[in-house]
């Protein structure tokens, strides 16, 4: 009866909580509640792509009637480098929750606990650089959502260009007339995604701590694998993001 | 594992149900592969890679890829990312197939949405060619017209220190989009789609 456990160089080790595990007496068996429980965490995951599939479509709608606008709008405000970076950090992130399940999974303790901490590291990571290298140099210099941006440096070069050029001034301005709308669906999109990793970490937090008690283990795993997909879709988001606000 | 406990738990069956489910009533664990995986993982940068070399890509040969190819490519690669993420590190490929069904449902109400705003926004001057304003909060010329005042009236500010606001309409509304207030001066007159956004 006593597991083995690895983690402690086969020594009897004393006996994990999940190892009592028992599913919860309304359900016929484990397998019924782990399926239903997978179920539930789909149904909110459709949820989300609904939450979020509204701002795409606004992003959609507004591109299509200004794809010039859009095109300078991306290249000057947002730097694909830190996009790319965020992108690989959290398909990184992702592939180390699969890492943390497989280990639930195997009854690794440990290992649990040390993909965890790496998705806790490349979450962090991608929040410092999104708060520290992006929001705010736009907030110094008021490249903010709606009524709250200003017209900065780039209207000033449209506008001494036209100057110099003999063009009229409204037709130049034309090109960054839009730009507010472009930046208010940018901090939308962005930050309630990144509210949704801050969401995440305080998720996987938890999850650290019910695995460092000893609640994960391969009779039960179904929290750490509910939080996984919830934290795989906050992925997929950011991958419609990077290439439609950095790239385009 | 094993057992002893597990038999322990199973709730003594009523009604019928007993045929089908003795299997000591534990989910079966089908551990993840690693190397899969990985694999996948590996796939998905190269696919990020691959997404920003062909954002600046602007020739091939002598035909010039449009703005739009560059959506549509970067929008297929994407969704490429997407299938893999949902099917590997998801297990959708090896799941009950009712959450794929979700998702499908999901993307299908997804791709209504969005179809349909696009398909309006693209066909709005056949349908009324009188009315071929653009969709813009505040109008065409309005907002240009905004974007300038409002960008002098920043300098203005920032060269003169402290405000005295001496100009014709440039201190009334510090916020700019103001002009569906009721307060606001009449400044120019609206444009029929005015407030069309």
């Amino acid at each position: 009866m006593t597991a083995i456990n690895p983690d402690t160089g086969g020594q009897p080790a004393k006996r994990e909580p999940w190892e009592d595990y028992t599913h919860q007496h309304h359900w016929r068996n484990g397998a019924d509640e782990f399926d239903a429980a997978k179920l539930g965490m789909w149904l909110f995951l459709a949820t989300e792509v609904l939450l979020f599939s509204g701002f795409f479509c606004a992003y959609f709608v507004f591109r299509m009637q200004f794809p010039e606008n859009w095109h300078e709008a991306s290249r000057y405000y947002l730097s694909w480098e830190i996009g790319f970076a965020n992108t690989c950090v959290l398909l990184l992130s992702s592939f180390t929750v699969v890492l943390a399940i497989r280990a639930a999974q195997l009854g690794k303790k440990s290992h649990i606990l040390f993909w965890l901490l790496i998705t806790q590291l490349c979450a962090g990571f991608f929040l410092v650089v999104k708060l520290g290298w992006e929001y705010w140099p736009k907030i110094v210099k008021d490249e903010l959502p709606g009524a709250n941006f200003a017209y900065g440096e780039r209207a000033a070069h449209v506008l001494e260009h036209a100057a110099a050029n003999g063009i009229d001034q409204a037709v130049a301005m034309n090109e960054v007339a839009r730009d507010h709308i472009f930046l208010s669906l940018y901090w939308v999109t962005t930050a309630t995604h990144g509210v949704h990793v801050l969401v995440g970490m305080i998720v996987f937090a938890w999850c650290m701590y019910r695995a460092w008690r000893g609640h994960y283990g391969p009779k039960n795993y179904i929290m750490l694998e509910n939080c996984g997909l919830y934290w795989h879709i906050v992925d997929i988001i950011w991958i419609f993001v990077f290439p439609l606000y950095y790239l385009v | 594992m094993s057992n002893g406990h597990d038999e322990l738990r199973q709730p003594e069956h009523v009604n019928g149900h007993d045929d089908h489910d003795h299997d000591h009533g534990d989910h079966e664990v089908h551990v993840i592969a690693f190397w899969p995986m990985f694999w996948c993982f590996l796939a998905l940068v190269v696919l990020t890679f691959l997404t920003v070399w062909t954002s600046n890509i602007h020739y091939i040969g002598e035909y010039h890829i449009s703005k739009n190819a560059h959506f549509l490519l970067a929008i297929a690669i994407a969704t490429v990312k997407t299938v893999l993420v949902a099917g590997y590190f998801m297990h959708l490929f090896y799941d009950k197939l009712i959450n794929t069904a979700i998702v499908v449902a999901c993307l299908f109400a997804v791709l209504l949405f969005i179809g349909f705003s696009a398909i309006d926004v693209s066909s709005r001057q056949q349908v009324s060619p009188f009315d071929t304003v653009e969709i813009v909060p505040g109008g065409t010329e309005q907002i240009v017209q905004k974007a300038i005042d409002k960008y002098k009236e920043k300098k203005h500010e920032a060269g003169h220190g402290t405000g005295e606001h001496e100009d014709d309409h440039a201190g009334d509304d510090a916020a700019g989009e103001g002009e569906s207030a009721p307060g606001a001066e009449t400044d120019e007159p609206t444009a029929p789609n005015a407030d069309g956004g």
